[in-house]
C-alpha cells in the first residue's frame, strides 16, 4: 500500500439496543444490546479488492451498510478518500456528492429492486438522480449501454423484475450499482441467491467489470474460494469482530487465527490433509451483551488458555500486512497448501 | 396510458368473468350517472296524485310513488347524486387518509403516536352516529354529507396506509432508493405511495359501497338530502311506509339500485387489484 488509503475505517461499531430483560431470579430488568459490529478498522487502497468472510450473523451486512453509508454507525470513523463520511448521517447521505461515489449490489436482488419499475426504469434511476445535467434521452442512452455491460439483452428493458430469472435480476442490481460509475463498490453476498451455474458467470463478469473501471471492492462472501479468486486482501469477521486481515495469499496458506484456519480446513477440496485439521467445538456465543475482555471464540477454540478468558486479544501486530487477533497465533508456515 | 397498460387490463379483464360482470356493471352505473337525467322517460319531479301507487307498467316500469312520481325516473335519476356523494366523499378521505397514513408510516415518533391516538379515539365513536351529529350540527347540505362521510372514513385510510407503508419502510426497495440517492420524499411519493396502491385501491372500491350505504343511510334517518330530490335512501324511506299496504315496488327498485351499486364497487375491488398490480403482469 502507497500513499493515502482510499478508505479507513476507524474503531467502527453497530449495536442494536434490544428490549430489556428481567432475570430468572427477578429483579431489575437488564438492558440488552446486541453488538453486531464490535470495534472494527482497517484500511483499504483505491483500485484493491478487499473480501469480507465470516459466518452468517458475524456482522457482515450491517458492516457492508455502514460502508455504503446507508445505516450509522454507534462508534467510530469512515474517512472515504480524504474526507469523513461519518459525519454526514446516513439520513442525509443520499443527497452527498459522495454517494454516487458509493455504491452498493445487495445481498438478494429480488428484494432489492422495485417491484413497480421496469428494468430500465431500475438502472436509469440511479442515473436520473446521481449523475447530474443529463437530459432525460442521455439518461435513457446511458442505462442502455449499462445494461449492454452487464450482458442484459436489449429485449429486457421493458419488463419488470418478477418477469426476470434471479440471475438477469442479479445482474439488474449490478447496474443499478454501476451506472453511476462508482469509485467504491460493496457487493453483498451477490451471487448468494443465485443458481451455482450462474454464480460463476455473475461472478466472471463482476471480475471483469473491476478490471474494466479501475473499481475499488468490498466483496463480502461466505465463500472463501471466490474470496480468494477476486480478491487481493481477506478480512474475517467473527461475532462482529475483525479476526485476521491480510493479503489473501497470506491469509489461506497461513491462517494465524484458529477460527480462520477451521473456516478455510471446512472447505470441501480434493485430497484432504488430513491430521492438521482445525475444528471448532459447539456453537458461537451469544452476540447479546458480549464481554469486553473475553477472546469471542472461547468455548469453541481447541488452544484457548486462561489468559483467553481474561482479556480480549487485540488485532495486530500494528501497521502489519497480515494481521490477526489471538494470544496464541498458529503458525503454519512450513505446511503446504 | 400505455398501450401494454391497456393491453393488462383487457387481459385480466378477460381472464376474469367476475371482474368483467363487475366492469360492465359499473360502466352501467356511471352511465346512469352521466345522463340519468337525460335517459329518464318521465320528469322525476312531476307529481299526479291521480296516478299514485300504480305497480310497474309499460308506461311506469316501476310503478309509480305515494305522489303519482315515476319511479323508474327517479331512481335513474338519483344515481348521479349517490355516487356524487360516496365518490367525492371517499376521494377526499383517500387522499387525506393516504397522505397522512404514509407520513406518519414513514417517519413515526411523536406524530405518528398523536395521529394513532387520535385515529383510536375517532374509531372508538359509533361512525353513523358522528356522520349524523355531524349534518345535524352544520345542516343538511350536499357538501356536509359528503365532509360526514369523509370524516368518517378517514380512520381507516389513516390506518391503513400507516400500516402497509410502515410494513415497507425498511424493504430492500426502499434502501436500494435511498443509495440510488432518493430523499425521504421521493421514496415516499415514487415508491412507497405506489406500491402500496394496489391495496389501496381495494381498500377504497371496498369502502365506497360502504360511503353509498352511509350516505343513503342518512337521508333515509332524514338527516341527509332533502326530498323532493330523487335519492335512494330517501326513496326507500318514503316507500318503506307502503310496503305494508302491498305498493313493494315504491322501496324495492331504488333499493335494489343501492344493492346492486354496492356489489358492483365490491366486485371491482378485486378485479382493480389485479390490474394496478405488476406482479399479475405476464
Ligand atoms: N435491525 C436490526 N436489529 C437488531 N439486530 C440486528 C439488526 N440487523 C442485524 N441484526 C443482528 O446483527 C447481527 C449481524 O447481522 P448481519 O450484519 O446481517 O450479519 P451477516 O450479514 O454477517 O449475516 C445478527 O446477529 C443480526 O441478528
Ligand atoms: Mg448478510
Amino acid at each position: 500500500m502507497t500513499g493515502e488509503p482510499f478508505v479507513e475505517v476507524h474503531r467502527l461499531s453497530r449495536t442494536f439496543a434490544l428490549p430489556a430483560l428481567r432475570p430468572p431470579g427477578g429483579g431489575r430488568p437488564v438492558p440488552r444490546h446486541l453488538q453486531a459490529v464490535d470495534d472494527v478498522s482497517f484500511s483499504l487502497a483505491r483500485g484493491q479488492a478487499l473480501g469480507l468472510v465470516g459466518e452468517s450473523g458475524c456482522g457482515k451486512t450491517t458492516l457492508a451498510h455502514i460502508l455504503a453509508r446507508l445505516a450509522d454507525p454507534t462508534a467510530g470513523g469512515l474517512v472515504f478518500d480524504g474526507r469523513d463520511l461519518a459525519a454526514v448521517p446516513a439520513a442525509r447521505f443520499a443527497r452527498d456528492p459522495a454517494r454516487r461515489r458509493i455504491q452498493m449490489v445487495f445481498q438478494d436482488a429480488t428484494e432489492a429492486l422495485n417491484p413497480r419499475d421496469t428494468v430500465l426504469e431500475a438502472i436509469a434511476g440511479p442515473i436520473r438522480l446521481l449523475v447530474p445535467g443529463l437530459r432525460g434521452r442521455e439518461v435513457a442512452e446511458r442505462a442502455a449501454a449499462t445494461a449492454a455491460r452487464v450482458n442484459l439483452p436489449p429485449e429486457l428493458m421493458t419488463r419488470f423484475p418478477h418477469q426476470l430469472s434471479g440471475g438477469q435480476r442479479a445482474r439488474v442490481g449490478i447496474a443499478r450499482a454501476i451506472g453511476v460509475e462508482p469509485e467504491l463498490l460493496i457487493l453483498d453476498e451477490p451471487t448468494s441467491a443465485l443458481d451455482v451455474s450462474i454464480q460463476a458467470v455473475v461472478l466472471k463478469l463482476l471480475d471483469r467489470l473491476r478490471r474494466e473501471s479501475a473499481l475499488t471492492y468490498v466483496f463480502v462472501s461466505h465463500d472463501l474460494n471466490v474470496v480468494r479468486m477476486l480478491c487481493d486482501r481477506v478480512m474475517v469477521m467473527y461475532l462482529g469482530r475483525l479476526i485476521e486481515e491480510g493479503p489473501v495469499e497470506a491469509v489461506f496458506r497461513n491462517p494465524r487465527h484458529p477460527y480462520t484456519a477451521a473456516l478455510i480446513d471446512a472447505i470441501p477440496r480434493l485430497g484432504a490433509r488430513g491430521a492438521a485439521r482445525e475444528r471448532l467445538a459447539g456453537e458461537p456465543r451469544s452476540p447479546v451483551n458480549p464481554s469486553p475482555t473475553v477472546c469471542r471464540l472461547v468455548g469453541r477454540c481447541a488452544h484457548e488458555q486462561a489468559r483467553c478468558r481474561a482479556a480480549m486479544p487485540p488485532l495486530g501486530p500494528e501497521g502489519a500486512g497480515h494481521r490477526h487477533a489471538c494470544f496464541f497465533p498458529l503458525g503454519r508456515d512450513e505446511e503446504p497448501c | 396510458m400505455s398501450g401494454a397498460t391497456l393491453r393488462h387490463i383487457r387481459h385480466v379483464v378477460a381472464t376474469n368473468p367476475v371482474t368483467l360482470a363487475a366492469v360492465l356493471l359499473f360502466a352501467a352505473i356511471l352511465l346512469a350517472a352521466l345522463l340519468g337525467a337525460r335517459l329518464a322517460p318521465l320528469d322525476p319531479l312531476q307529481t299526479d296524485v291521480a296516478r299514485a301507487l300504480r305497480p310497474p307498467s309499460a308506461v311506469n316500469w316501476f310503478g309509480t310513488d305515494h305522489l303519482g312520481r315515476d319511479v323508474f325516473s327517479r331512481t335513474l335519476v338519483a344515481t348521479r347524486l349517490d355516487l356524487l356523494i360516496a365518490v367525492s366523499a371517499v376521494s377526499l378521505s383517500f387522499v387525506a387518509g393516504c397522505a397522512v397514513g404514509a407520513l406518519t408510516g414513514y417517519f413515526g415518533g411523536l406524530a405518528d403516536r398523536v395521529v394513532g391516538r387520535l385515529v383510536d379515539v375517532l374509531m372508538a365513536f359509533p361512525l353513523f352516529v358522528l356522520a349524523m351529529a355531524m349534518v345535524a350540527a352544520l345542516g343538511n347540505t350536499v357538501a356536509n354529507i359528503i365532509y360526514a362521510t369523509a370524516i368518517i372514513n378517514l380512520p381507516f385510510y389513516i390506518r391503513f396506509a400507516r400500516a402497509e407503508v410502515n410494513l415497507r419502510r425498511a424493504a430492500g426497495y426502499v434502501l436500494s432508493a435511498r443509495l440510488a440517492g432518493a430523499s425521504d420524499g421521493r421514496i415516499l411519493a415514487r415508491v412507497l405511495v405506489p406500491n402500496i396502491m394496489p391495496v389501496m385501491v381495494v381498500q377504497m372500491s371496498l369502502n365506497m359501497g360502504w360511503a353509498i350505504l352511509n350516505a343513503a343511510g342518512l337521508s333515509f334517518i332524514g338527516m341527509g338530502v332533502k326530498p323532493p330530490t330523487p335519492e335512494w335512501g330517501i326513496m326507500v324511506a318514503q316507500g318503506a311506509s307502503h310496503v305494508t299496504s302491498g305498493h313493494w315496488w315504491v322501496a324495492l327498485f331504488p333499493g335494489l339500485a343501492l344493492v346492486v351499486t354496492v356489489f358492483a364497487f365490491n366486485l371491482l375491488g378485486d378485479g382493480l387489484r389485479d390490474i394496478v398490480d405488476p406482479r399479475r403482469r405476464t
